[in-house]
């Protein structure tokens, strides 16, 4: 009989990685928790001061108002892209080279860098020199998104739809493509109705792809800061000012460097719980 | 003028979350606060590489570029002495790259494109001068002070700072300097009196911590054609029963802004309006209220340069020391000239401004005076002067001079004779500790290059910002005057020291401006009154110089006063002026030739 040998060797293997993971991940954390108990002026002023940001992080009234003004633009976000991404996709043709021609127009927002999307909205809402402000100005409307807090907050929100509702849009229709072909045939010879279709074939097996869609366009929404920075720097007051610009503003403005570890661990946290509800229903819809 | 905060280019990676959330903590982590040694110069470390360019003639190099360095203030065998001596005193560094930093404006580009390549071909010494986003550079300027690691060799940075450069400790005196370590290669006829904005640079201790390399002020720009329209004039007499003219306070620029914004309305065919402003929400917005508007309006007390002992900020100090900036503590800044201050701009943006200025940014709204549908704006940057006498702009007459004049600013009801009355920037050549001596000694010389008597009045008319006084006085100015729309009648006068940069009461001005324009910009939107949002703000303010006492600073930290009952230092000599029962008096204005007499 042959021995097998037992060597734990393979463990060095993993080495570099643990190092590289070391360096890029753990100690700047470390590093970050460091500085969130300290008041930080300068190299040769700082103060150790317990859990002080934490607490005033805690409690600001801004923070809090942020945090909901996030989550609400999410779920708002989710509200319009997700039924309008599954209703071009069902609206997609499905040969010929209008499919091609689709994709392209699709994918085309989807391409442009977040910055330019910022800037294309900025002057497209514009009332004297941008083509959507101007018409609604001209229907009559009272639309001026640089001082009313509502029009910010629908200009932030329909630009975020244009720039993702493609993204959605083309999920779907990978998954209308992979239904099989014998579902349609089946449904024909029973003579069922183009909702039915819809209801009790299409939507069933868009399941999967819907969870992704809703899971990446969550998390997404809850992390953006280019766009709304270009369009409305946050403004009208703090109408469209989301969680990452308190963070800039600290970390990078004022240079705050303790306040702003703490709100960065805080943020990092509310991500790790994310992660968690992410991980969990895409292990739950990969057994389902 | 400012801390500007531009961070577009931090772009969320978003592809993948738990990649975004791993960036979140770099990102922070990348700014650390603890003291690295700094990395060594030439010869100890840093790579330094030779000269791309090919081997030149140091002797025709001069000669080459005393073609471009004309006009100046010295002959031409002067200016060959002094560059002369800069090849002299550079040949221990020749070879050595350097590189410093300064804002976007068009000097600073004349500088980054013609004089780095000169010095260059001059010195050997290999000059990178980038021109960036002040937020950026202010960005650096901080990295480097917090971390102690050289970033750039120098910075032309503004003089707002002297508060917090004088307090930390961190920059160089420059007049130690230039007498000590840095003796061998200061230019003797560098002639720091010359310079009209020394003081800016001075600290409470008397030592020169920053040299201006560029200066421009605000003052009140307006439409001198339209003005001295004869229709127009009876139309806004008949309303108003004054003349029209350059308004001397508050009360007539709003008459006037109101007139041509709803009376005039049109002009030539094209919508015209009597304001114009920004007021997005922005760090730029708050350069708009510490620059000066504080001041116009009447906060602070009697006293130059900032006020003694509250200045522009609202800002209260005794002896070197900031003691608080709520009026319960001694300060004004949510006083009530500072809620009229707000109050009037936020006004005047909504009621006469176009409808897009709300939406702006400071460089945003800059150029719009030349699309030529403003009448007037009462915080005007002479910076944008250059840019304003562009051939063929609707404010630009044919024969080349200009359309539109500039004049001293209005002022406010609080306002009183013997306070400063406008902002005037000063970018300034700072050096930090931080950077080693060898490239401190050659960036020293390139900076002294960009301001030296031979290149700085070519570089007054690339960019319009005067800082010598020698080069206001020149005959090439005098005779080019009347092009520029009044701005050197302006520096020639003595009302120019009523315009000052933020001074030294500020004690930490990164981390107290950007207290500012959050919440001006919640005061715009209505979602606090002016009076809510200028006690949030001196709450604020009053928190982060606590922050500063309890952490102490290396000198003259903040002593906060006590907390008493506004009363006890509302009216009070050297105390926040009370409320006034009327803030309207009547409107004033001036013939704008007799201003220019009264500047004589």
């Amino acid at each position: 009989m042959i021995e097998k040998t037992r060597s734990n060797k393979a463990w060095l293997l993993i080495l570099p990685m643990t190092i590289v993971v070391a360096f890029s991940a753990i100690v700047p954390l470390m590093t970050v928790v460091n500085y969130s108990v300290q008041d930080i002026l300068g190299p040769d002023t700082k103060v150790y001061v317990g859990f002080e940001w934490f607490r005033k992080v805690l409690r600001d009234p801004e923070l809090h108002a942020a945090f909901l003004r996030q989550l609400l633009f999410s779920f708002a976000v989710l509200a319009f892209e997700l039924p309008l991404g599954l209703g071009v996709s069902l609206l997609m043709p499905r040969r010929g080279w209008a499919v091609s021609a689709a994709l392209v127009v699709l994918a085309l927002p989807l391409l442009i860098p977040w910055n330019v999307v910022g800037t294309i909205w900025q002057i497209f809402g514009r009332t004297d020199i941008g083509m959507g402000g101007a018409a609604l100005v001209k229907l009559g409307l009272h639309y001026n998104y640089t001082a009313d807090r509502v029009d910010a907050w629908l200009t932030v929100l329909v630009m975020d739809v244009w720039h993702w509702t493609p993204l959605i849009a083309l999920l779907c229709y990978s998954g209308l493509r992979a239904i099989p072909p014998a579902y349609y045939q089946a449904a024909a010879i029973d003579g069922a109705s183009g909702w039915s279709i819809f209801r009790y074939i299409q939507l069933p097996k868009l399941k999967n792809v819907l969870v992704i869609a809703i899971l990446l366009r969550f998390m997404d929404s809850f992390m953006i800061y280019t766009e709304p920075f270009v369009v409305t720097g946050g403004g009208p007051g703090n109408s469209t000012t989301f969680l990452s610009q308190f963070l800039t503003r600290l970390a990078v403005g004022q240079f705050d460097l303790g306040p702003a570890a703490a709100f960065s661990l805080i943020y990092f946290l509310f991500i790790l719980v994310f992660c968690y509800v992410f991980y969990t229903v895409m292990n739950r819809v990969g057994q389902g | 003028m400012r801390t500007r905060t531009s961070v577009s280019s931090w772009q969320w990676q978003r592809s993948s979350w738990w990649f975004a959330a791993i960036t979140l903590v770099l990102g922070l982590s990348t700014g650390g606060c603890e003291k690295k040694k700094p990395s060594d110069g030439n010869g100890s470390g840093t790579a330094v590489a030779p000269p791309s360019t090919p081997p030149v003639d140091r002797s025709a190099a001069i000669k080459k570029w005393l073609e471009e360095f004309q006009p100046s203030t010295l002959s031409r065998a002067q200016q060959e002495t002094e560059l002369k001596w800069f090849q002299d005193a550079s040949k221990p560094f020749a070879g050595m790259e350097i590189k410093v930093v300064s804002e976007t404006l068009n000097v600073h580009s004349y500088e980054s494109k013609t004089l780095a390549k000169a010095f260059t071909e001059l010195t050997g010494i290999k000059v990178t001068h980038d021109i960036i986003q002040e937020g950026d550079l202010i960005e650096k300027l901080q990295t480097q002070m917090q971390s102690g690691q050289n970033v750039y060799d120098m910075y032309v940075n503004d003089t707002d700072l002297i508060g917090t450069h004088y307090r930390y400790g961190d920059a160089v005196p420059l007049s130690d300097f230039m007498t000590g370590e840095g003796k061998d290669v200061t230019l003797p006829t560098l002639d720091v009196d010359d310079f009209i904005g020394k003081s800016f640079g001075t600290a409470p201790d008397g030592k020169l911590y920053q040299l201006p390399d560029q200066q421009f002020a605000n003052l009140y720009w307006f439409r001198y054609d339209w003005f001295t329209r004869d229709d127009l004039k009876q139309k806004f007499k008949a309303k108003y029963g004054y003349e029209l003219g350059v308004p001397v306070n508050w009360s007539a620029y709003e008459d006037i802004a109101d007139f041509f914004t709803n009376d005039v309305k049109e002009l030539d065919g094209h919508k015209v309006y009597g304001h114009m402003d920004y007021g997005k929400k922005d760090p730029s917005l708050g350069w708009r209220f510490t620059d000066a508007w504080l001041s116009m309006a009447g906060v602070g007390s009697k006293g130059l340069p900032n006020g003694i002992p509250v200045d522009e900020w609202g800002i209260r100090m005794e002896d070197c020391h900031p003691v608080g900036s709520s009026v319960s503590r001694g300060g004004e800044a949510n006083s009530p000239a500072a809620v009229y201050a707000l109050t009037k701009y936020i006004d005047w943006l909504k009621k006469y401004a176009p409808p897009e200025a709300p939406g702006m940014t400071f460089s945003e709204a800059g150029p719009v005076p030349g699309q030529g549908n403003i009448a007037q704006q009462i915080f005007w940057y002479a910076a944008f002067t250059a840019d304003l006498t562009k051939p063929g702009l609707p404010v630009v007459n044919a024969d080349g001079t200009p359309k539109w004049r500039m004049a001293p600013s209005p002022h406010g009801p609080y306002w009183e004779k013997g306070m400063k009355l406008g902002y005037q920037d000063a970018g300034a050549w700072t050096m930090l500790a931080s950077t080693p001596l060898d490239r401190r000694k050659a960036a020293w010389l390139y900076a002294q290059f960009t301001i030296a008597k031979t290149t700085s009045l070519k570089k007054f008319f690339m960019g319009l910002t005067p800082i010598r006084k020698s080069d206001i006085d020149s005959e090439p100015v005098t005779k080019a005057a009347p092009k520029y729309g009044g701005l050197i009648e302006f520096y020639r006068s003595s009302a120019r020291n009523l315009w000052t940069p933020t001074g030294n009461n500020v004690p930490d001005y990164p981390k107290l401006a950007q207290l500012w324009w959050p919440n001006v910009s919640e005061a715009v939107s209505g979602a606090l009154t002016p009076q809510a949002a200028m006690d949030k703000l001196a709450k604020e303010m009053d928190d982060v110089m606590a922050r500063l006492e309890r952490a102490g600073m290396k000198t003259c930290a903040p002593k906060l006063n006590p907390e008493k009952p506004d009363t006890e230092w509302i009216g009070k000599p050297n105390g926040p002026k009370a409320k006034l029962a009327n803030e309207k008096p009547k409107g004033e204005t001036m013939p704008y030739e007799q201003l220019l007499e009264s500047w004589k």
